[in-house]
């Protein structure tokens, strides 16, 4: 879904290409937001085609989208709520990841503090799986610590 | 694990104590994270500001106050905040014309509650207790008990853990002018600090908790006191930057006065500058030091009419003082301030919590938090017999104090506090159950 370079702007835009081949446009201003963008800008210049080999077509568009808004400083809660609304916990995740590469700072902290919200009341076994890490206690080990703070185990949310 | 380490540390930075605690078991990596000293620090500086409530002088209760008790957002959020909230004409620093009085009554009903999600934690005490002060997650309490010699507990509220020190040399509890603790997480070490009146003198006695090279400290007598005695009820947050602070009934260059943790030194804290004289100083009342988003602040009403909140921006600098906010008083119908209505503390985003009488129940008292911003007031239910309670600010700790703090066998005993039921009304308080 490649976007046009709207010749009609007088601030400079950069191309992004995706890991899947796509290509966006953001302002020279948005790409100072994203310390690696940056980084290749100042080592490849800014009229060449960026690759971002990580990151893919379906999150650039919404980090686009959030860098627009915070050039104009029209980032506000009611705007950060309806952002992550609509996104299930994987695409958050997806979302951080491309945030954590790009190293953009603002949103990286925005998504990991929705991550955090999120994952707040989730079971162990939930947050197990949605970060990918094994159950590597033994039984007695994990009965053991689980019995050691059993309170905290009360009014977890079910698995969806 | 698609997650690199720095990554997920900074992630779980951001969770509430309750689900630090859980993190303890999912795996190996994520133990080692909480364990970590380095997190535990970063934690500490900057986990959010929760409420702790002494109840009829042994139930201890720790509410988390990441959602549910900050009143920016209010209105619809089934938040167990309560019933009544009233709206001030929103505040400025310019005087309030007697027109502007238009106060709006807002009823929040008792909305749907949210799934109980671990925000409330309880715990009975097996004495009867006074609540001293919290320093960067821990907790001080005193046993109340007017006829032996003071003695202090330190406590991890969340998790149920009760420290005993060493008694005092002194002081059953009408002689005690004032006392504080302060904690060092780096160092794992805590003073507690109480001033004492003998014969018509101040004396100052230190408990210094062991250092971690050995030796055993306990209670020392301090000497340099200052003169100037502590006026009571006037530090509700007292501890920060390393040192304790408090309001005197000194001269003007002697009303705040500290004491430095590090040297065990006193020392006065500079007044604002509008504090020309004694004059000035006559008509204030109810002062009354704490910290307001990492900054010493001094709270008082001048001529009975306003309320004022100053943070001193830069510690120690005079010229830094700057008034943070003010309320008219009469704009809030039956506030009358000074002891009825003292600030307990601020939460993290700087809204004020304050006890306050309750206005439906006489001899009641009932904790109300006030938004500078918006210039609301906000009625928290927190149930149960609210007659007799204690409450202060606290940044909850998910680690045992056993590995906060140096212990020696020999002069502390940590116990084990037992859980308690909650038959409180209207607040979300979940109930614990064979804890232990």
């Amino acid at each position: 879904m490649a976007q046009e370079a709207s010749s009609s702007t007088s601030s400079k835009t950069i191309s992004l290409k995706t890991g899947d081949g796509e290509i966006f446009e953001i302002e020279a201003s948005a790409a100072k937001q994203m310390k690696t963008v940056q980084r290749l800008i100042d080592d490849l210049g800014d009229d060449i085609t960026i690759p971002l080999h990580n990151v893919f077509s379906k999150e650039l568009p919404k980090i686009i989208e959030y860098y627009k808004k915070d050039i104009t400083g029209e980032i506000t809660k009611d705007f950060e709520a309806e952002f992550v609304k609509d996104l299930n916990d994987d695409e958050v995740k997806v979302l951080f990841l491309a945030a954590n590469y790009l190293d953009a700072n603002k949103l990286f902290e925005f998504l990991s503090q929705n991550i955090a919200d999120r994952l707040e009341s989730k079971s162990v076994e939930y947050v197990r799986k949605y970060f990918g890490v094994e159950n590597d206690f033994t039984p007695e080990e994990e009965s053991k610590l689980r019995e050691e703070r059993a309170w905290s185990f009360r009014g977890i949310k079910e698995d969806e | 694990m698609d997650i690199p380490i720095h990554v997920l540390f900074d992630i779980m930075l951001k969770l509430p104590a309750v689900s630090l605690v859980r993190c303890y078991s999912v795996c190996s990596k994520f133990k080692s994270i909480v364990s970590d000293y380095s997190f535990q620090l970063s934690y500490f500086s900057k986990a959010p500001i929760s409420i702790v409530v002494l109840s009829d002088r042994h139930r201890i209760t720790c509410i988390d106050s990441s959602q549910n008790l900050n009143p920016i957002h209010s209105s619809d959020h089934g938040s167990s905040s309560s019933c009544m909230a009233m709206r001030l004409q929103p505040n400025s620093n310019n005087t309030s014309d007697s027109s502007s009085k238009r106060i709006k009554t807002i009823h929040h009903h008792h909305h749907h509650q949210q799934p109980s999600s671990s925000k409330f934690v309880s715990f009975h005490i097996h004495k009867r207790m006074n609540l001293i002060n919290s320093s960067n997650g821990l907790l001080c309490l005193r046993g109340s008990n007017p006829h032996s010699q003071s003695h202090y507990y330190i406590c991890n509220p969340l998790l149920g853990e009760l420290l005993n020190i060493p008694p005092a040399p002194s002081a059953p509890d009408r002689n005690l002018c004032f006392s504080a603790f302060g904690f060092d997480p780096k160092t794992k070490t805590f003073k507690i600090l109480q001033l004492v009146s003998k014969s018509n003198k101040l004396v100052a006695e230190l408990y210094q908790s062991p250092p971690h090279s050995g030796g055993v400290k306990t209670w020392s007598v301090i000497s340099d006191v200052p003169s100037a005695k502590p006026k009571p009820n006037s530090s509700f947050d007292p501890s920060l930057n390393d040192a304790l602070h408090w309001v005197t009934d000194g001269a003007i260059s002697e009303l705040i006065y500290s004491f430095d943790l590090n040297s065990n030194k006193f020392k006065s804290i500079p007044c604002p500058s509008h504090f020309v004289d004694d004059e000035y100083v006559s008509n204030i009342s109810g002062m009354s030091v704490g910290v307001l988003k990492g900054c010493l602040c001094l709270c008082y009403v001048v001529e009975g009419k306003r309320f004022e909140t100053w943070s001193m921006d830069k510690y120690g600098v005079k010229e830094s003082w700057r008034m943070a906010f003010s309320i008219d008083i009469k704009s809030y119908c039956g506030w009358s301030p000074q002891d009825k209505h003292r600030p307990i503390g601020f939460n993290t985003c700087g809204d004020m919590w304050l006890m306050a009488d309750s206005i439906s129940q006489s001899s009641s008292q009932c904790l109300v938090s006030f938004s500078p911003e918006t210039g609301v007031f906000r009625h928290i239910d927190i149930g149960g017999n609210a007659s007799n309670i204690q409450v202060i600010p606290q940044v909850l700790s998910y680690v045992s104090i056993k590995h906060m703090v140096n212990i020696r066998r020999k002069q502390h005993q940590l116990q084990k506090l037992s859980s308690a039921q909650n038959y409180a009304l209207g607040f979300n308080l979940f109930v614990l159950e064979n804890f232990r």
